[in-house]
């Protein structure tokens, strides 16, 4: 195995961080991504609650030939990332208690409601049909 | 390593009064990533995707431990009204063979 390993330090350095990036990636799906900073409000602590979905892909691809006659490294790659957050609820901390406030998206419901009532409509029609040809 | 994986992780607790409040998450992760090793070059790729939600603030004092869920309203509604769209056409489908069959 050890024969197949990259001699070049470009190549190696590469491969390093090609791993390094998922390392990252993993400990960035931390708690502080959800839970946002305490705000003081009075007596009570006010905390943002998100849900959070990251997600990323890359390519690469390097090479290197030191045994040519002018020894040449050439190295490419490409990627996309996404990060989105979307605000769940807001925790009040009080010295009687916790509550939590959930947070309503309008248009997000919205959008469902109308894609529902679409597909609801559809199905009473073709009943209907099916019903009185 | 390649793969789903989920966990329970914790935050560090906030004090308030007597009390301590640890918010919890959970978190749903996903990775493939593959790379093909030459002795003179190196190609490979990958993806990642993580999704994180709250699930719940657990309250410690000295009455006990409470544990406050967080529930996510927007995904219940949606959920909800996929589960209503699944049974609709099912409940419809049945109700129209039933009265063909009763008119015959």
């Amino acid at each position: 195995m050890s024969e197949q390993l990259p001699t070049s330090p470009v190549v190696e350095n590469t491969v390093n961080e090609f791993f390094a990036t998922f390392e990252r990636a993993q400990s960035s799906a931390s708690i502080d991504n959800v839970y946002g900073q305490p705000i003081t409000y009075g007596d009570a602590i006010i905390v943002p609650v998100a849900s959070v979905s990251q997600f990323f892909g890359i390519g690469m691809g390097v090479g290197s030939d030191q045994n040519a006659a002018r020894p040449n490294t050439g190295m490419g790659g490409g990627g996309t990332a996404r990060t989105r957050a979307r605000p769940v609820a807001l925790a009040e901390i009080m010295p009687e208690g916790v509550d939590v406030h959930p947070v309503i998206d309008e248009n997000r419901a919205l959008t469902a409601g109308l894609l529902f009532a679409a597909w609801a409509v559809f199905w009473a029609a073709r009943t209907l049909i099916k019903l009185f040809k | 390593m390649n793969g789903f994986k989920r966990e329970i992780i914790q935050g560090p607790p906030l004090p308030a009064g007597d009390r301590e409040i640890v918010p919890e998450a959970e978190v749903w992760s996903f990775q493939a990533k593959q790379i093909g090793l030459k002795e003179n070059g190196a190609a490979g790729g990958g993806a990642w995707w993580s999704w994180s939600r709250p699930t719940a603030l657990i309250e410690r004092g000295p009455a006990g431990t409470r544990r406050v869920r967080i529930n996510d309203v927007n995904v219940q509604f949606e959920l909800a009204l996929l589960v209503a769209a699944i049974v609709l056409p099912l409940l419809l489908t049945i109700f129209t063979r039933w009265a063909n069959r009763s008119s015959d």
